[in-house]
């Protein structure tokens, strides 16, 4: 079963009369329950990439579906309602709510789906535990290091359960510890639920996890080695 | 342009309309400023203009007979030092309209086109040309003194009618409109007519007994002397003429009053502008930081912001200037209306325009200044690590029932304590000067009607000629009625202290029955006299003072017993022994009457409209509602600031949210790629809002009592003296208005984050 269908998607932006094509004819099919990672020289369009998957940017031409749903045909409150309840966003630079606790930030995003119910509750206080925070539940962002903010970002995205993860260098600054016990527990959401996992990162150690590596390149993926 | 200096102005054209609603706040505090300085400087050139443009007499001399025309001509032109003269017949009388009679003086003069001296300004069709036509002072079109009407007249005992041909003004008598919108000073109508010489000597048989004077620089005492063949009874100089001392003390309180609404908005307006701008200027620390880590000199980096709030100051004093001008040409107009109509005549005059720019520019750079000085003086770490302050109070631990979102709208108020507290004390003190508006017209409108209720008559009857007291009792007592108190009512002159004014007479042994007095001082003591706070005020004099009081030849002198409050009359109380020499004992003019029931007030009016000998019926209820229609035109100007001073705290409640919004974009950008629905985003900023227009409503309250104290001590000057008291319903409405209008100054920061793209937001804030 395909989750996510690109076909020949192309993306441009324009600033001052100069036009960048990012992508220029990218296609990628992933199935359902699958985890791939995407990697590439900086500027390549990764994170161009996963915006246009997460539903917060638009794309100029091409075919782009998730999970049933074509991207392109949806209003601003339909791709809302496609954010909160079908894709979770691990993002480059984690964006927690600086006014909400690390618990807090975690059921931010399970309340809208789940409402304020004791599931909700359990369930982010579980998510917390599995990235190893249960002691920094009651911090602020601000009182967080930045690895320990990656991973309440982290959290929040699992928590959802949704049918897709798109992550922006999920481990960009965590230890190789950590990052190996992150990493067990993603395989283990996507053998358990069958989420499906985009990964963009530069980080090689990653490969070992993943069922294929992709590199993007002049606007295009090609399958890596 | 240089590049650091380009990336400034950049910032703010993406700022776009934002930039428009903050210089708002430079714009609303500028106006009101240019409106306080400029209106005084307004209100004391229009007087002067109608004084000039009129050629107002320098010496204004009265007969006590009149003389022959050829007489006084001779006399008159033979005097050196006299520029131009005019020579009148001015006599007193009663103008006769719908079966009710109205005090009139009417005033022959030769030419009514005469521009050098006492010139008419014709306001309405045209100036009298002999035939049984004359003009009228334009004011009392209510009681039929209006163009094209043929009004009939009588005095010294002969009728005679004028057809209106235009209504003219004069500073002569610039208070006819005044007199009869305000009912306040109660003196009631009166119409001044101007007609044909020729014609009113034929009427009359008189001569002349009216000179007017215009003589040449320093020739006013020689000229007044050698006036001594003529029989002059009075010679008042232009100073003193009861028109220019009105306008003198108008104008001098116009001056007062004006300006003290320029400070309390130029305060409001300087701590609005320097939260804005000090916090535009600190959200930018980190760039400001990469500046200096980048050698650029602090000179340069101040620079570069002093052009960023110089263009916001100019945008904000253009529109400043304006509104300020707007708002100056209302309240003229307004208030011109209010004592006479006359015509508001602009000068040029810069320096209220000049003082504002100096203000608006003033504020905006120095509230970028201090920021800058702030930031660049520290290492370029610490600027660098400038995050917006988040202290963040640990509240809503408690309620873990409350969703994320509202959570998070509660925490963002209390974010930065200090700055909320100002906020919320900037937006409350606008608040605060809208609601003394409120609690000054209830306090003195209450403070009127608890005046009139002292009363404790319900009707008072005016008989067309003199009765006996005990024909008044007799023909007034019927069953319904509990008392017929009947008094001589009489208009005359009062002086003491040195100074003299016109009073009402009510001379009764019962009259202290006919009303709660309330005593300032002495003794209620109707055997020398009790006069009411208003006309001792007005005189000067106080219990114990010697008083003279004058009815046509008759004359009264006694001491001042009491002084009892009555804001509204001037009016002198007297038993009959103690009138005895101003009018005999026996005869009444007028009765009051209390009811057993005061259902049946109509009735018995009726009643007693229909008797033989009754002149007028007055119902006390009638006296309110005509008040109260007179307040009700004074409460244009009262609304006009009540909303001005709302719309200023919406402004600077809008401006302190768009920014807090703009400084947390990239939380908002985070909501949205979480798929957080629209309204509970838009919940949670209300709840932020709400909780700022709670609480700035609050403090609102006492500032709107203490501003309207304030006022009230300027308004004692303006109007009459009145205590501010605490009314519940002022206050709910102060707290109520300003509540809904802090909340939606909301409209702006929810339009800003539904418009905010939050792919190009995560891209910006994770730039640096
Ligand atoms: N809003 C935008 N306006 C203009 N150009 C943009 C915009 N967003 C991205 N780009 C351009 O698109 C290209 C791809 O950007 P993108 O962020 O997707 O790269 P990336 O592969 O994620 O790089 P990195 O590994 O450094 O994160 C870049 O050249 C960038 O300059
Ligand atoms: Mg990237």
């Amino acid at each position: 079963m395909t989750l996510v269908k690109i076909n020949d998607l192309h993306k441009s932006y324009t600033t001052g009369g100069e036009i960048t094509h990012v992508l220029k004819g990218t296609d990628l099919r992933m199935k359902k329950g699958e985890m791939i990672m995407v990697m590439g020289p900086s500027g390549s369009g990764k994170t161009t990439l996963l915006n246009l998957l997460g539903g917060i940017d638009g794309s100029d031409s091409g075919v782009l579906v998730v999970d049933g749903l074509d991207l392109t045909k949806l209003g601003k409150k339909e791709l809302n309602r496609f954010r909160r309840e079908r894709v979770g966003f691990i993002f480059q630079f984690y964006n927690l709510i600086p006014t909400l606790t690390a618990i807090e930030n975690v059921e931010l995003g399970l309340e809208s789906i789940l409402g304020n119910s004791k599931e909700m509750r359990a369930r982010s206080r579980k998510y917390l535990e599995l990235v190893g925070l249960s002691d920094k539940a009651r911090n602020y962002p601000q009182e967080l290091s930045g690895g320990q903010q990656q991973r309440v970002a982290i959290a929040r995205a699992l928590a959802k359960e949704p049918a897709l993860i798109l992550a922006d260098e999920p481990t960009g600054n965590i230890d190789e510890e950590r990052e190996e016990s992150i990493m067990g527990i993603m395989k283990e959401l996507q053998h358990q639920l069958g989420i499906t996992f985009l990964i963009v990162s530069h980080n090689t150690r990653l490969k070992r996890y993943m069922d294929r590596t992709l590199i993007l390149r002049h606007g295009k993926l090609h399958e890596g080695s | 342009m240089k590049p650091i200096t380009k990336s400034v102005v950049r910032k703010l054209f993406k700022m776009k309309w934002r930039v428009f609603a903050i210089s708002m706040v430079v714009s609303l505090a500028m106006a009101m400023f240019i409106m306080g300085l400029y209106s005084a400087v307004i209100f004391d050139h229009s007087m002067d203009t109608f004084i000039e443009e009129t050629n107002f007499p320098d010496v204004f001399v009265s007969l006590s007979e009149p003389v022959d025309y050829s007489v006084a001509d001779g006399v008159v032109s033979n005097i050196e030092g006299i520029d131009t003269y005019s020579l009148r017949l001015k006599l007193d009388g009663t103008y006769h309209y719908d079966s009710d009679d109205y005090p009139a003086v009417i005033i022959g003069i030769e030419d009514p086109a005469r521009e050098d001296i006492s010139r008419l300004l014709l306001k309405d069709g045209e100036l009298f040309n002999g035939n049984g036509e004359g003009n009228v002072i334009a004011g009392m079109e209510d009681i039929g003194a209006k163009v094209g009407e043929v009004l009939s007249f009588s005095t010294i005992g002969i009728d005679f009618d004028i057809t209106v041909k235009g209504s003219v003004q004069t500073p002569e008598y610039m208070f006819a409109s005044a007199i009869q919108d305000s009912s306040l000073p109660l003196p009631g109508h009166i119409v001044i007519l101007y007609m044909d010489l020729g014609e009113l000597q034929n009427i009359t048989g008189f001569g002349i007994n009216d000179i007017l004077l215009n003589v040449a620089d320093g020739q006013r005492d020689p000229v007044v002397g050698s006036l001594g063949s003529l029989p002059v009874s009075e010679i008042i100089f232009q100073e003193d003429h009861p028109s220019v001392v009105f306008m003198d003390i108008g104008a001098g309180k116009m001056r007062n009053m004006f300006p003290l609404f320029s400070v309390i908005f130029m305060v409001v307006g300087m701590i609005s502008i320097f939260m804005t701008f000090y916090r535009i200027v600190m959200n930018d620390s980190r760039y400001i930081g990469v500046l200096m880590s980048l050698g650029y000199s602090r000179l340069k980096i101040a620079w570069a912001y002093m052009t960023f709030g110089t263009i916001l100051a100019a945008i904000g004093s253009i529109i400043g200037m304006i509104l300020g001008f707007l708002f100056t040409m209302g309240i003229m107009s307004y208030t011109m209306s209010m004592i006479g109509d006359i015509r508001v005549a602009y000068p040029m005059a810069p320096m209220p325009f000049v003082l504002g720019l100096i203000f608006s520019f003033g504020s905006v750079l120095i509230s970028v200044g201090i920021p800058i000085i702030h930031i660049t003086r520290q290492s370029v770490r610490q600027a660098l690590d400038h995050k917006p302050k988040t202290k963040i109070l640990t509240v809503g631990t408690a309620f873990s029932g409350l969703s994320k979102t509202r959570l998070m709208g509660i925490r963002n108020t209390f974010r930065n304590p200090a700055r909320t507290a100002l906020t919320v004390l900037v937006v409350g003190m606008s608040i605060g000067i809208s609601g003394s508006w409120i609690v000054m017209a209830d306090s003195a409108w209450g403070y009127m009607v608890d005046q009139v209720n002292q009363d404790t008559w319900d009707i008072r009857v005016d008989f067309s000629s003199p009765i006996s007291n005990e024909d008044a009792t007799s023909l007034l007592d019927l069953n319904e009625t509990e008392y017929v108190i009947p008094f001589a009512y009489l208009a005359g002159q009062i002086s003491g202290g040195g100074n003299s004014d016109s009073t009402f007479i009510v001379a009764s042994d019962r009259v202290l029955e006919t009303r709660d007095f309330e005593l300032e001082s002495g003794r209620l003591d109707l055997t020398t006299s009790v006069i009411t706070n208003k006309l001792a005020s007005e005189l000067g004099v106080s219990q114990g003072d010697r008083i003279t009081i004058t009815v046509g030849a008759k004359t009264l002198e006694t001491t001042v017993g009491g002084v009892v409050f009555d804001i509204l009359m001037q009016a002198v109380y007297l038993d009959r022994d103690a009138a005895s020499s101003l009018v005999d004992r026996e005869n009444a003019s007028s009765a009051f009457v209390k009811l057993q029931d005061k259902e049946d007030i109509d009735k018995v009016a009726a009643e007693f409209e229909e008797m033989e000998g009754v002149a007028k019926v007055t119902i006390q209820d009638d006296i309110i509602n005509a008040m109260e229609e007179t307040f009700g035109q004074g409460m244009g100007m009262l609304y006009f600031f009540f909303f001005i001073c709302l719309i200023i705290a919406m402004v600077v409640a809008a401006s302190a949210i768009i920014i807090s919004t703009m400084e947390r974009d990239i939380e908002f950008a985070t909501l949205e790629t979480l798929g957080i629905p629209r309204r509970k985003v838009i919940g949670s900023m209300l709840i932020e809002i709400g909780i700022i227009g709670f609480f700035s409503a609050l403090i609102g309250l006492p500032f709107a009592y203490l501003f309207g104290k304030l006022f009230a001590i300027v308004m004692e000057d303006v109007l009459y003296y009145f205590p501010i008291v605490f009314a519940f319903s002022a206050m709910a409405i102060t707290f109520a208005f300003g509540f809904l209008f802090v909340i939606g100054s909301s409209i702006f920061p929810i339009r800003y984050t539904g418009k905010l793209d939050a792919e190009k937001t995560i891209r910006e804030r994770t730039a640096g």
